[in-house]
């Protein structure tokens, strides 16, 4: 993220400019300079004498997140993104091999940090980004002795001088299939060349409104933040889950450059709200990541916003390396691009030497932005002379060629498919299940659906019809004594309703049934659960 | 666009053995799903499913609830052309988990399909298919 020297030669020159949007938060450049400055000075006075000194963030985007991490880049201390989506037991994990002396967190996942233990948490400095610290009381023994509001810390009078920053490093987390990520490690900064290469690049400048609608986590869209903030642009962050209000926030904040997650970029396209972009926007430049999206939104990319859409290949190990631009992107395949400044690309036979254009191997990839290695574990590095004095490069997990046009295009993973493992017994009892539920003559029609909900976990939900109007009891006493048989291990809820809706062909549509019926469930406990309360009172 | 060299199949009864011309296959079938522009969202999982066994499971979310059996059939053609040799079942869903670099939670997803794959195995639908 930026750093105070040049957030403050930004306030010099535009204090009242925004510099970072968030809803109807605005910090002014001003505001910024003078907020990383309190951040950077409390910081500094909390921080644990251990050393490496490393933070990581487990928050949704937000401004406090942006004043916490340019107060980090400002020390020195190097601010790793978590998955919020992750679990309890991939955050230790990774908490574990991280070390971190400060958490940054927001009340909506403090909860499930709280579920973390790791040797090192209960010397950890929790910052709570939102809302009041209860102080240490609070905390549940041995996590995380110490904590601090962002209030409190920005509450602190700027030091006249900041401590001298600690040596660089840099962690990112590289998700890892069956939930065991890794962690990249880089030892030597990279931004400024890299700010280089994208203004080269795509001809961003200090006038751009650029917004991010993926998390701070993600590397691809913490670098392009930090660009954009650097040339002194403004900096929005974006409701990624909501596409009615990202669409209207492109149009009233006068977006110029955006990075949509894939998620939120299929969700804005399939929402009416984006029909209009293309006319009434300023966009003139998106970019998503392109492994997991397909065609369809290509096309409807090119209808809604406009020639603006960017696929990107990137990857934790090496960095932003190609990206597809609008006007390639018809007619190149799915998975390609054309390498960007600063990364090369080779490709690998079986005993890791170079292939020629049009042969498949493993790609390789060299560059600034390669990490020096794996935090824990060995990285497959290779070193090559093609025609430019020997370089390194990163192995990747993933196959591809270089094609007749100069683009990589990504055919498959280097590794076998991976196979789902799943709970056998559980599964068959659902098929078991479906099939029971089929013959019992108390019902007009019912769906079983399987969830994981906040407020109900892991659990069936199954809506009813009964077979006739008076008879529901029936149909729900029989239910919930076939789901309690068939899979005792998942807590059923059984509910009626007046109408089941499916697809022409049959699908039931599952997402507009828990919609009408997930509020009547929580509901439902939550009276339960206080009757419970009243009862043992 | 890219061509692949014609598949030759195994035995694919064993999920341990490594078996590379279903790994060709299986990548083959995912850029071609991802090719097709009739669905709104694509995914596809290798898994092993009760009675079935060695299933391929084809997530999309179609275009329209009018577009869903155009979808079926696009899917449905993929995977008899690419893997013809495995069990390939398609369904539709209304939305497809996925973390925040766009990639599938395979078991998330497996685990909110699981009872309309059953339903769907004894409809007349499924049986026309």
């Amino acid at each position: 993220m930026i750093k105070l020297d040049d957030i403050r030669r930004h306030a010099a020159n535009r204090p009242e400019q925004i510099a970072v949007v968030d809803g109807a938060s605005r910090l002014t450049w001003g505001q910024f300079a003078d907020h990383v400055d309190r951040m950077a000075a409390g910081l500094s006075a909390q921080l644990p004498p251990t050393r490496p000194a490393r933070a990581v963030h487990l928050a949704d985007n937000r401004w406090e997140l942006a004043v916490a991490m340019a107060a980090c880049a400002t020390l020195g201390v190097s601010c790793t993104g978590l998955d919020v989506e992750a679990g309890a037991e991939e955050l230790t994990g990774l908490l574990a091999r991280i070390q971190p002396t400060v958490v940054f967190v927001s009340t909506e996942h403090r909860q499930v940090l709280d579920g973390c233990v790791w040797p090192t948490g209960p010397e950890a400095l929790h910052v709570l980004l939102d809302g009041a610290e209860a102080g240490a009381t609070a905390r549940p023994a041995g996590v995380g002795s110490r904590s601090v509001s962002f209030g409190a810390l920005l509450a602190t009078e700027p030091l006249p001088n900041l401590p001298i920053p600690l040596p660089y490093e840099s962690l990112t987390v590289v998700p890892g299939e069956g939930g065991s990520p890794r962690v990249a490690v880089r030892r030597s900064a990279v931004e400024g060349r890299h700010l280089v290469d994208l203004v080269d690049e795509f001809g961003f400048d200090g006038s751009d409104v650029h917004l991010t609608a993926a998390p701070l986590a993600q590397p691809t869209a913490r670098g392009l933040a930090r660009t954009f903030l650097s040339l002194g642009g403004t900096l929005v962050l974006g409701p990624h889950r909501d596409p009615a209000a990202l669409a209207a926030l492109i149009v009233e904040e006068r977006v110029t450059t955006a990075v949509i997650d894939p998620v939120a970029l299929v969700r804005l396209l399939s929402h009416p709200g984006s029909e209009a972009l293309a006319g009434s926007a300023q966009l003139r430049c998106v970019i998503a990541l392109g492994r997991h999206l397909n065609r369809w939104v290509v096309n409807t990319a090119w209808e809604q916003l406009g020639p603006v859409l960017h696929l990107a290949y990137a990857t934790p190990e090496t960095g932003l390396n190609a990206i597809m631009g609008p006007d390639e992107l018809h007619v190149a395949p799915i998975r390609s691009g054309r390498m960007m400044l600063g990364s090369s690309l080779a490709i690998l036979d079986q005993d890791g030497a170079p292939l020629p254009a049009g042969a498949t191997g493993r790609v390789a990839i060299s560059g600034y932005q390669v990490m020096d290695g794996y935090l824990e574990g060995e990285a497959e590095f290779t070193t090559l002379d093609l025609g430019q004095g020997p370089q390194r490069f990163f192995v990747t997990g993933e196959r591809g060629q270089l094609d007749e046009q100069g683009r990589l295009v990504v055919t498959s993973r280097g590794t076998e498919v991976p196979t789902v493992s799943r709970n056998g017994a559980v599964d068959t009892e659902i098929f078991r299940l479906e099939a029971d539920l089929l013959n019992l003559p108390c019902l007009r029609d019912t769906a079983v659906m399987r969830v994981d909900v906040p407020g109900l976990g892991d659990s069936l939900v199954v809506p009813f019809i009964a077979v006739a109007v008076g008879r529901e009891l029936t149909g729900y006493k029989t239910l919930t004594a076939a789901c309690n048989r068939r899979i005792p291990s998942l807590p059923a809820h059984v509910i009626a309703v007046d109408h089941i809706p499916y697809s022409p062909t049959g699908t039931i549509n599952t997402d507009e049934l828990l919609d009408s019926v997930l509020p009547i469930i929580k509901l439902n406990l939550q009276l339960e659960h206080t009757m419970q309360q009243e009862m043992s009172a | 666009m890219i061509e692949y060299s014609p598949v030759q199949f195994a035995e694919f009864g064993d999920l341990d053995v490594p078996d590379v011309a279903f790994d060709e296959g299986f990548f083959a079938l995912e850029l071609e799903l991802l090719e097709l522009p009739c669905i709104r969202e694509v995914a596809l999982v290798h898994t092993e499913l009760p009675d079935l066994g060695e299933t391929l499971l084809v997530a999309f979310v179609p275009l329209s609830p009018e577009r869903e059996a155009s979808g079926r059939r696009a899917a449905n053609a993929a995977c008899a052309r690419r893997l013809p040799g495995v069990f390939a079942h398609a369904v539709a869903t209304g939305d497809i988990p996925r973390s925040a670099d766009g990639s599938v939670r395979a078991s998330v997803l497996v685990d909110r399909l699981l009872p309309q794959i059953a339903r769907d195995l004894t409809s007349p639908v499924e049986m026309s298919d």
